[in-house]
């Protein structure tokens, strides 16, 4: 057995999300006895920026820790980072939200700095008991931040919505956990791993693979569990609807990438999966953007954006190519977190300027504000994947993905052919929705009584972070795709 | 010692100064002060008298050269991105020479005429327009399909705000049917250069984006029959989508008279006389090498394309009631010769396709150009609303004279000799189609007598009894084309000497895998 002593040594892996707990639980206190309201932020700041730290130290495990309920190997430490990252634009866009009740910014925050533990934690399970702890542990965390503007029905509305189908979707993933049980003995992924070894796809296995894509498929937004979006998106407070949309996609897509490569690679599953997910994942980026295009709201338009982003990246499941896979989709969630954070930090000066998030609030921005009107030109260019952005070196991986699989001959490779002739046809969609934005900035003129849009430092921090990252991954990837090919789950 | 050393960093630098020039130029620009308008568009003129000086050298460099391959001493490679094996790679060659220098004169021209419409947000337009610029030059340059890719892209969103903030009353509509129809072709070119660059091993199994190294691993692959026929027809067509939109060949071209008419002068000059030619440039740089078989399986449907072009643009042209838009369709209709010899693939043919890049770069610039001198003046481009105007403005008639008639083909200039090497170059190859060509010949002959008719002779109409002739700088921006236009139609060979070793090459190339 293991050692007390042995389990304490073993805390050093967890120092990332140890420290964000502790910082919740100290934010949650302090606010309770000393109720300091703004002067949190600079300890959330802090918090976030210290855990990012910590996280990037080369500290990695491939053994798995704590009865192999964890393993903080590179690729936890990837998504450690990147939610570390998340959550530190976040409490800056924070800042200068003017919506959110100063007496509430301790609770705010504290659950805010708690949800990025609880990513931390999704990312490094192996255990399915401790997956579903810390999917549930991040949903909890984030129905309460969606319903945090207790005075508007919309935000409360999102929640209950979101809470709803949260519960149903997680319900029907925890019968696939325990038809996986059921099926192989054991809840340890590595164990069941072992079990399936060179065993023939099943009924059963097919049916939980199905049931536990439910789930995971609703942290991602993938259709059809994607119904909660628009309403959760638009009611939530800004920065939390920019972290749903970055931070709470990549632990669902952390999570996939991690059951879907250690668990089901000994079954010979692949066509399955090539149909299932592919066609899943035309679904979900068809559905978003051809729904997008109508929007006049900024928030449910960049909400159904979202949902199509998340089938891009759901592409790049369908060739089950670990070499290829992870990169693709771990390169396009980075880019995807500074280009989309980017575009909801203009939201936020928006809002802050007329109260509203729509399409016309931002009509002659170029001319109110150059700056916010060229910084989300840029950013809305690489969601549409234009070069040479961050969004563009992201897709570029997944077509190359897709077409890689079909040229080597993969089962069901001319399926993939197809799918990218759909991504193709979906980044034109994308395209015009996005320049429709752009239409409104930079081609209208502004009302009368528009006031000239005030950036306040917290945010233009991070909106400079947002778009010196966004041309760096597009005009220098090198060190970028070093690094996530470097964190990418060990081939088995 | 240090000299050589120097004209050697100068050497390997020259192509990327090219598109880099502009782009510093645009810096400089953003970072002068918004009132500033007089020191902007100066900027914006010397980075653009920069990059033609630049393309003038490179031209005339490549005119001295015994032969103007693409291995001459401006080649540069370097690495971008290992992981993807990306290099920057760059060179011109006989094929690319002419048309970075007609990218250079063209825009030096455009960018003089844009003095006016450069007014209205002087810091926006003269940054987009330098960077238009950098991604045009960059396009004809890039020796690596990613490279190449991320240029093509790079002039979209310029072209998208030039037309969309600058343009006519239908500017909004036509700058986003101009963007995703081209964005449309884009996407699946990309999916085409992936089948090639997964397909298309080197010797030592590496993957690649270089061109070069891709042609010559096609043809190999192609010889040994593996690179099937049946995959090169698909990549060709999905690479050829990408390009035919942006020629554009018929039934692609519906963007083209939207855009072109919109969009203001300065901008129409340069979609008319560099954007198109990127597509045609494609063709010959891209899908002719990397894909032979699916080149000749598609060379039929190509040259029955570029016929319908030519009459039905023609066609339209006669049609037309606005000035602009009639010059627009006869665009359609002279691209058509270019893919008419591309298709035939004689030296001949090539040779003319290339020639007619480059004239028609010129003439249908001068069209332009011309088209808004009046229409500064006259606030309209209805052909019919003129009519007289050759006695009261002696200067504006002899150069809308001169620039239709090489339009219309006439010897003696540049058009006849670019149309005469298509046809001769076509016959042998697809008799019946080029006979029906012909036709079109005809047609633009009505079509440019007609317009000539309804704006130079008849009776004078009163209402422009006012107008003004061409003033200086309107002359100045139309001379250097004109000029270009005789002199090329009295001495070819100074452009065909350029042309011939690499259209030659390429034909050889080709040979060995026609059926």
């Amino acid at each position: 057995m293991v050692g007390a002593s042995e389990l304490w040594q073993q805390m050093r892996y967890l120092m990332p999300e140890g420290l964000l707990l502790c910082a919740g639980l100290v934010i949650l206190l302090f606010d309770l006895v000393v109720k300091k309201g703004r002067s949190l932020y600079p300890l959330a700041m802090l918090a976030t920026a210290g855990a990012a730290a910590l996280a990037l130290l080369p500290l990695e495990s491939s053994e798995p820790l704590f009865f192999g309920m964890i393993q903080s190997d590179a690729f936890a430490r990837y998504f450690k980072v990147f939610s570390a990252l998340a959550g530190f634009l976040v409490v800056l866009m924070s800042m200068d939200y003017k919506p959110l009740p100063a007496r509430f910014v301790g609770e705010y925050l504290g659950i805010l700095v708690l949800a990025l533990a609880a990513i931390m934690l999704l990312a490094e399970s192996t255990n399915l008991l401790m997956i579903f702890l810390s999917l549930e542990f991040l949903s909890l965390s984030s129905y309460i931040l969606v319903g945090f503007l207790r005075n508007d029905k919309k935000s409360k509305e999102a929640s209950l919505k979101y809470f709803l189908f949260g519960a149903m979707c997680t319900a029907v993933m925890l019968y696939g956990f325990a038809l996986l049980y059921g099926a192989s003995g054991s809840l340890d992924l590595p164990a069941i791993k072992a079990a399936f070894a060179n065993r023939q796809n099943t009924p059963l296995t097919c049916l939980a693979m199905l049931f536990i894509l439910a789930g995971f498929g609703f942290k991602v937004a993938m259709v059809p569990f994607h119904a909660w979006v628009p309403d959760a998106y638009e009611g939530a407070p800004t920065p939390i609807t920019a972290f749903l949309s970055v931070g709470s996609k990549a632990g669902g897509f952390a999570v996939l990438l991690r059951v879907f490569f250690t668990v089901f690679p000994g079954l010979d599953y692949h066509p399955y999966w090539l149909a299932v997910v592919g066609v899943l994942a035309v679904f979900t980026m068809t559905v978003g953007n051809v729904i997008a295009c109508s929007q006049d709201n900024l928030k449910r338009l960049l909400g159904y954006s979202s949902i199509a982003q998340a089938g891009y990246v759901l592409l790049g499941f369908v060739v089950m190519d670990g070499r290829f896979t992870q990169p693709a989709v771990m390169i396009y969630l980075l880019a995807y977190l500074f280009m989309n954070l980017g575009a909801f930090v203009v939201v936020i000066v928006i809002a802050n300027t007329t109260g509203q998030e729509e399409i016309d609030d931002l009509a002659g921005l170029s001319e109110r504000s150059p700056l916010l009107a060229w910084s989300m030109f840029i950013f809305l260019l690489s969601l549409a994947g234009v070069p040479p952005l961050g969004g563009w070196i992201g897709k570029y991986y997944i077509f190359a993905t897709l077409v890689k699989g079909y040229l080597e001959g993969l089962s069901g490779g001319n399926l993939m052919l197809w799918f990218a002739v759909a991504l193709a046809v979906n980044s034109v969609i994308a395209a015009y929705y996005y320049f429709r934005i752009v239409k409104a900035m930079f081609f209208e003129h502004a009302r009368e009584r528009m006031a000239r849009p005030v950036v306040g430092g917290p945010l233009l921090t991070a909106l400079y972070v947002s778009l010196i990252l966004t041309f760096a991954v597009g005009l220098w990837p090198q060190p970028f795709l070093n690094w996530v090919s470097r964190m990418a789950l060990p081939l088995l | 010692m240090l000299d050589a050393r120097i004209l050697q960093a100068f050497d390997q630098s020259l192509l990327t100064l090219l598109w880099a020039v502009p782009v510093l130029g645009g810096i400089i620009i953003l970072l002068l002060p918004r009132e500033a308008r007089g020191a902007i568009k100066w900027t914006m003129i010397l980075a653009s008298l920069a990059a033609c000086a630049l393309s003038t050298y490179v031209a005339v460099e490549l005119w001295r050269m015994p032969q103007a391959t693409i291995d001459n001493r401006w080649l540069f490679s370097v690495a971008w991105i290992p992981a993807v094996n990306v290099l920057y790679k760059v060179g011109v060659d006989g094929i690319s020479g002419p048309m970075v220098f007609l990218t250079g004169v063209v825009s030096l021209m455009a960018a003089i005429a844009s003095w006016n419409v450069a007014d209205q947000r002087a810091k926006e337009y003269c940054t987009l327009f330098l960077l238009l610029l950098a991604g045009m030059m960059g396009t004809f340059v890039a020796l690596d399909l990613f490279v190449f890719y991320v240029f093509w892209e790079v002039m979209l969103v310029p072209m998208y705000f030039l037309i969309g903030i600058w343009g006519g009353p239908q500017r909004e509509y036509a700058a986003i049917k101009f963007f995703l129809y081209t964005l449309a072709g884009s996407v699946f070119m990309l999916i085409g250069f992936l089948v090639l660059y997964f397909n298309l091993r080197n010797p030592d199994n590496t993957l690649t984006f270089d061109m070069i190294a891709l042609a010559r691993n096609a043809q190999e692959a192609s010889m040994e029959n593996l690179f099937s026929p049946r995959l090169q027809f698909w990549v060709f067509a999905a690479m050829g989508v990408g390009f035919a939109i942006k020629v554009p060949m018929w039934p692609f071209h519906t963007w083209l008279p939207d855009a072109h008419v919109e969009a203001p002068t300065p901008i129409s000059v340069i979609l008319a006389g560099v954007l198109l030619k990127m597509g045609t440039y494609g063709f010959y740089r891209i899908g002719y090498p990397l894909t032979p078989l699916g080149a000749e399986a598609w060379r039929p449907i190509i040259a029955a394309l570029a016929v319908i072009a030519i009459i039905y643009g023609a066609y339209c042209a006669l049609a037309q009631q606005d000035f602009k838009k009639l010059v627009a369709y006869s665009s359609v209709s002279h691209m058509g010769f270019v893919m008419l010899g591309l298709a035939a693939l004689t030296v001949n043919g090539l040779n003319g396709g290339l020639f007619q890049m480059f004239a028609h770069g010129c003439i249908t610039s001068c069209l332009f150009l011309l088209v808004g001198v009046l229409y500064d003046r006259a606030h309209t481009r209805d052909l019919y609303a003129f009519g007289g105007l050759g006695t009261r403005l002696p200067k504006y008639t002899f150069c809308m004279m001169l620039a239709f008639f090489a339009s219309m083909g006439l010897p003696g200039l540049a058009g006849f000799v670019a149309e005469f090497m298509v046809f001769s170059g076509a016959m042998p190859v697809y008799m019946w189609l080029t006979c029906l060509s012909i036709i079109g010949i005809t047609i633009t002959a009505t079509y440019i007598l007609y317009t000539l008719q309804r704006i130079l002779l008849g009776p004078f109409n009163q209402r422009w009894s006012n107008l003004t002739d061409i003033s200086g700088r309107e002359a100045l921006t139309l001379a250097p084309l004109l000029a270009l236009t005789v002199v090329l139609g009295i001495f070819p060979g100074l452009l065909l000497k350029i042309q011939e070793p690499s259209v030659q090459a390429l034909v050889d190339t080709m040979s060995r895998f026609a059926k």
